[in-house]
């Protein structure tokens, strides 16, 4: 559909990224396709149904830094016991590599699972994730490093895997990709963590390409925990075999302007995904999460649950859709959003959609955007606590949902994170 | 449970599934009846032609070339989940009247094939009027040929006429209403309605006035290959109340038929319009040949206290893009929408609607049943919009969808966007086919499949059925019972 010719802005924009990105050092991978893709692909605007919300004019003003800084920042999570790999502004900064040979998993930057297993990576990589938008073709075109896991068949981790990318202060571009592939009966658990430094006004383009495989169990914690005004955009795509069990929890920590691109698709019969997010966002906040399963095969289940708040100015945007194909009989998929208008001015639009072209599924969605319980608040007022008390402790308890589903280390830093930015003792 | 490899085709699993598939469109039926008719087309020649020959004053002919240009600038909208190859706008020929005109009022000077045609479909016009109170103001094709009852409300100071007689009788309420809730560049086809409307209905309650009657039109499409653009505008002022029937019913046509309406209510301070429609025009065949097109722009606007509600049973039509609207723009406005669409073999729904709450403390309340069997595509798409100044605002809505068949398809597009925190809106939707544990108790106690289908469905539509006038029911439950009989799939 209108494919129009991209007008000068964004023709630059592209230019300027790629070049700033190219300069940095990419994955060392062909690019043809994904740069015929972005020239064909339009720059998106709010007359997009997928982008009806979502403003983007204000990235083609970016002007795409060289980083200056690239010290490997604090580690985050310091008490838990995981495999960390850090990343600054899309390149490899500190880490260790695992690698138990060409049978066993490894665990290392991108740029290294190239040089010991190419045929694995590769395979890995032609896997076709979905690149039809324009800034994910932006990504494709030239990827970065990330991290990479691979476990093999019957393969299991012995800790969680930390990936942690770090935007360096200024306006710099980085796109960055991780790579998750486990194999039959594998099982691992994963943390994605994204975070930039006070004064970062850059752009976050990343990817994250994931295969579960027949049998096989992920676990996927993302945290996006970005101080100052940098933009986040993540395409995050999942692929599952039959009998597969996924797990993606999102936790928005802290985010200027995100949006998250999160797709799953169950590629084989009695698949399981669950997926479950929460966002905060307050002052000029965007957040905008979008979400997409497809249940391809029968008998695949799915739970989708986004709760959150937008306070002050903020604008959140929930979009999920469920997409049951012809044939998939048997489904059971669950989606709900739940959400807290707490300013004059704040604004959530939400867009729950169910796709059906199967006869014997069972599918609900629903969604909610409200204020506070006025009899709940009553209650806690009438045993003596304040206002904004009461308020910000049934703030926790809607967002204990989600926030409960992470690991106590995550919860309690997630956690202490809106209260630092909310308020709350 | 079947097994998977030895599962039996649908024909011999359940004969009355292919029996169903074959039916044929029970009203498809042309009258023959010469009609005045102008050729083929679409410009503004044709628009004067069209203006001339309902002898309309300047001010109508200048609105509808503006609307026109407007039109030559904007494109057919192709977001909605249909597919359908679009209609070619200058094969339409964009005026049908039939030549055996008579004067209005007199039943008796009707043409007899006219009456004919009615009593096909079922409204005896004396029936109507000595037992059920309704005026009927029959419009086929595209010019009124029948209006009753005028008289008594025009006691009580209702007009209620064909639009192009208001436009001679009451040019000044015309112009003052007309296109100021669906304006002209609203969409597309709200345009090119504006530019070539024929005919429609005009209704006026005086303030603080209760319309002791049902009013209704019954539309039909009558000549071939004649789009059919049909204008309301329904003014209820102050305090008054009106509930309006609107019915479809269409002849068989080998090629698609458009129907691109507008309606527009006006709900003044503490008034309260009650809209219902029966929309059973003909589907097309099992292979979707043939069929209307139904691309409608309805929408109300409530000022302070001012109810709206939209009930609408749809079962016909090929395609039908419709979202019947509410603004609820003044304080403490009520708007409503109640839906069942029913899509069988190969139609394509997209409908639903959206409440804009613009007032404090509006409430709106959307209850969407939809029905797919057979190879069709039933979608709902709404929209709550709840503005920054709406405090208190209040909607919910439910969407259920109930699939018959594994090759049908039910999708739900909900848009929720809310800018004030203190609105409350709650969206839920399901999907689900009937249960086979259903029907085996309905047979278990001596139903007929065709019954058990018949009283689960109209169990399931029963929240919108209840809101349908007594009439309207009656014929809506018959719809939906001939409609589904035998489709389980």
């Amino acid at each position: 559909m209108n494919a129009v010719a991209t007008s000068t802005k964004e023709a630059a924009l592209a230019h300027r990224v790629l070049e700033t990105v190219r300069e940095q050092g990419t994955l060392p991978v062909s690019t043809a396709a994904a740069e015929a893709t972005l020239e064909s692909l339009p720059y998106p605007t709010s007359r997009q149904e997928r982008w009806k919300y979502t403003r983007v004019a204000h990235l083609l003003g970016l002007e795409g830094e060289t980083a200056t800084d690239t010290t490997a920042p604090e580690p985050v999570l310091p008490s838990l016991d995981a495999h960390r790999l850090t990343f600054v502004g899309g390149r490899f900064a500190a880490g260790e590599i695992v690698d138990e040979g060409p049978e066993g998993c490894f665990i290392g930057p991108i740029t290294a699972a190239l040089e010991r297993y190419p045929e694995r990576v590769e395979a890995l990589m032609a896997k076709g994730f979905g690149k039809q938008e324009w800034y994910a073709a932006l990504q494709a075109a030239a990827p970065q490093d990330g991290g990479c896991i691979l476990v093999p068949s019957g393969g299991r981790l012995d800790r969680p895997v930390l990936f942690h990318h770090h935007m360096p202060n200024g306006a710099l571009a980085a796109q960055p990709l991780h790579l998750i592939d486990v194999a039959e009966r594998g099982h691992a658990e994963a943390i994605l963590w994204y975070d930039a430094a006070e004064n970062a006004t850059g752009l976050m383009n990343g990817a994250l390409n994931v295969c579960v495989g027949d049998h096989a169990q992920l676990s996927l914690e993302i945290v996006q925990d970005e101080k100052g005004a940098s933009s986040h955009i993540g395409h995050l795509h999942f692929t599952q075999g039959h009998h597969s069990d996924l797990t993606v929890r999102t936790a928005t920590a802290c985010a200027h302007w995100l949006r998250n691109d999160l797709h799953i698709v169950q590629d084989g019969e009695h698949a399981a995904s669950t997926f479950h997010g929460c966002y905060l966002p307050n002052g000029q906040q965007f957040v905008d999460h979008h979400t997409r399963i497809d249940h391809a095969y029968p008998d695949g289940r799915s739970d989708e649950l986004y709760k959150g708040l937008a306070a002050d100015r903020a604008t959140a945007v929930f979009n999920g859709k469920i997409m049951v194909h012809k044939d998939a009989q048997r489904i059971e998929a669950y989606q709900s959003n739940a959400n807290l208008l707490l300013g004059e001015q704040a604004s959530m639009f939400s867009k729950p959609e169910l796709e059906i072209y199967a006869d014997d599924v069972r599918c609900s969605h629903g969604c909610t955007t409200g204020q506070f319980d006025a009899e709940a608040l009553f209650y806690l007022r009438s045993r003596g606590m304040t206002e904004t008390a009461a308020h910000n402790l049934l703030v926790q308890a809607f967002l204990a949902e989600v926030l409960d589903g992470f690991r106590p280390e995550i919860r309690d830093y997630v956690h202490d994170v809106y209260a630092l930015r909310l308020g709350w003792n | 449970m079947k097994s998977e490899t030895n599962r039996m085709s649908a024909a011999e699993e359940n004969p009355l599934l292919d029996e169903f598939t074959r039916k044929e469109y029970e009203f498809g039926f042309t009258t023959d009846i010469e009609a005045d008719k102008v050729p083929p087309g679409l410009n503004e020649d044709v628009i004067r032609l069209i203006s001339a020959k309902k002898n309309e004053p300047q001010w109508m002919l200048d609105w509808r070339l503006e609307a026109f240009r407007i039109w030559l600038g904007m494109e057919e909208p192709d977001w909605a989940h249909v597919q359908y190859e679009k209609p070619d706008y200058q094969a339409i020929s964009y005026y049908s009247a039939p030549k055996s005109k008579v004067p209005l009022g007199s039943l008796d000077e009707v043409d007899p094939e006219l009456r004919a045609t009615m009593d096909k479909l079922g409204i005896s016009m004396e029936e109507q009027k000595r037992l059920s109170g309704v005026a009927v103001d029959f419009v086929m094709d595209s010019v009124s040929v029948a209006t009753s009852f005028k008289d008594k409300l025009a006691e009580l100071g209702i007009i209620f006429c064909s639009m192009s007689e208001a436009i001679q009788e009451h040019p000044e309420l015309v112009r003052q209403h007309l296109g100021t809730v669906v304006p002209v560049k609203d969409n597309f086809f709200s345009a090119l309605n504006s530019a070539v409307f024929t005919d429609g209905s005009f209704c006026y309650i005086p303030k603080g006035t209760k319309c002791p009657m049902e009013l209704s039109t019954y539309f039909r499409i009558n000549e071939a290959g004649t789009g059919q653009f049909e204008r309301t505008l329904l003014v209820a002022e102050e305090g008054s109340y009106v509930s309006y029937l609107e019915g479809c019913t269409a002849p068989q046509r080998d090629e698609n038929q458009l129907h691109a309406a507008v309606v527009e209510l006006k709900a003044m301070d503490s008034a309260e319009i009650k809209y219902s429609t029966v929309q059973n025009w003909y589907p097309g065949d099992a292979q979707g040949k043939g069929g209307v097109f139904n691309f409608v722009t309805k929408r109300g606007i409530c000022e302070t206290r001012a109810k709206i509600s939209w009930t609408q049973v749809e079962t016909g039509s090929a395609v039908t893009w419709k979202y019947p609207s509410c603004i609820l723009k003044g304080d403490g406005s009520v708007g409503e929408f109640y839906s069942v669409a029913v899509t069988n073999n190969a139609q394509q729904a997209d409908t639903g609607t959206k409440m804009i709450h613009l007032g404090a403390n509006t409430h709106s309340t959307i209850i969407s049943k939809g029905i797919s069997a057979g190879n069709s595509q039933n979608s709902y798409r709404g929209l709550v919009q709840i503005g920054p100044r709406a405090r208190n605002a209040r909607n919910f809505s439910q969407c259920d969808s109930l699939l018959m068949t594994d090759t049908s398809g039910a999708h739900t597009f909900p848009y929720i966007e809310t800018k004030n925190p203190t609105a409350k809106v709650e969206h839920e939707a399901t999907t689900s086919r009937i249960g086979e544990d259903q029907i085996f108790y309905c047979l278990q106690r001596g139903l007929t499949e065709e019954q058990a289908i018949g009283l689960i469905v109209n169990g399931y539509a029963k929240e919108v059925l209840n809101k349908l006038p007594m009439e309207f029911a009656v014929e809506a439950r018959k719809l939906l019972t001939i409609s589904l009989e035998g489709s389980v799939g």
